[in-house]
């Protein structure tokens, strides 16, 4: 048995041909001319999903398969309906198909360790740092004051000491740095770098 | 890159948090176009003297972003005897 779809040819015996003829009791028999008309009508799109979705149409026709159980599944318990109904649910159930297929593909994607991702993609790790320090430093310092910036700034740049800048904002040093403590926080946890512990008698 | 295995204990003016920092900049924000950096004479004023210099005429945080400045900054420190 050939069926045809938008001029493809499938040929028999594959699981959607046995769906057609085996998978739908007698009672059920009017939901098969519409689910054809509706899988017919869907296939290009449900082709074009797959291409979009999963990069290829292999898995396509398998998908479809699982949507077209679905979907005799549901129209079992319901009244007769116009093809256009059956068109929506045919095409909901196999786009849920598609998703499914999808979360399937990544989760096999990220398995392995850091190590073998980095294997897998050491071309692409330099870049990704640079874009992540970009991001981070502006990111850090967004709710950052001008007067705290200029703060920060000249520690970086200029190696100024906290005490001088206390000095120069006539304030203390633990004020400066306490004001700055989230970022300085921040920073810490991005670049690995513990704060030295205070001593007891100065605290 | 290990910069989050290895913890370095930091001083009381948070020298090495600021190292660091200046490491990542270095590796990973080159700037060879010099795109948006503030002029040799504003960076030589800055090391100076840094209250003089406004974050603005800094443009903002872009010494925080770009390795050519960076490295200019600690040329100057150098010259200066800061390091």
């Amino acid at each position: 048995m050939n069926i045809s779809y938008a001029g493809e040819c499938m040929t028999s015996p594959s699981p959607s041909d046995l769906l057609w003829v085996i998978g739908f009791k007698p009672q059920g028999r009017w939901i098969v001319p519409l689910v054809r008309e509706a899988v017919r009508a869907e296939w290009p799109l449900a082709r074009t999903i797959a291409r979009a979705q999963l990069g290829d149409e292999m898995l396509a026709r398998e998908l479809m398969e699982t949507a077209i159980e679905q979907t005799h599944e549901y129209l079992a318990s319901q009244s007769p309906m116009a093809v256009e109904g059956v068109r929506k649910i045919l095409n909901t159930y196999y786009k849920n198909a598609v998703r499914r297929q999808q979360r399937i593909s990544s989760r096999l994607v990220l398995r392995g360790s850091g190590a073998d991702l980095e294997l897998l993609a050491p071309s692409v790790q330099p870049v990704t740092n640079g874009i992540d320090a970009r991001l981070d430093v502006d990111s850090i310092l967004r709710d950052t004051s001008t007067e705290m910036r200029h703060v920060l700034l000249a520690r970086y740049g200029a190696r100024t000491g906290w005490d001088e800048l206390a000095k120069n904002l006539n304030t203390s040093k633990d004020a400066i740095r306490m004001a700055s403590r989230r970022e300085l926080e921040r920073l810490r946890n991005r670049l690995g770098v513990q704060q030295r512990r205070k001593k007891k008698d100065s605290d | 890159m290990n910069i989050h295995r290895n913890f370095l204990e930091d001083d009381d003016n948070d020298t090495a948090l600021f190292e660091r920092l200046q490491q990542m900049v270095l590796q990973n924000c080159p700037n060879p176009e010099r795109i948006g950096c503030p002029s040799p004479s504003i960076l030589k004023a800055f090391v100076d003297d840094p209250v003089s210099v406004s974050p603005a005429e800094l443009n903002d945080l872009h010494i925080l972003k770009c390795a050519e400045c960076t490295r200019e900054l600690m040329a100057l420190r150098a010259k200066l005897g800061f390091e």
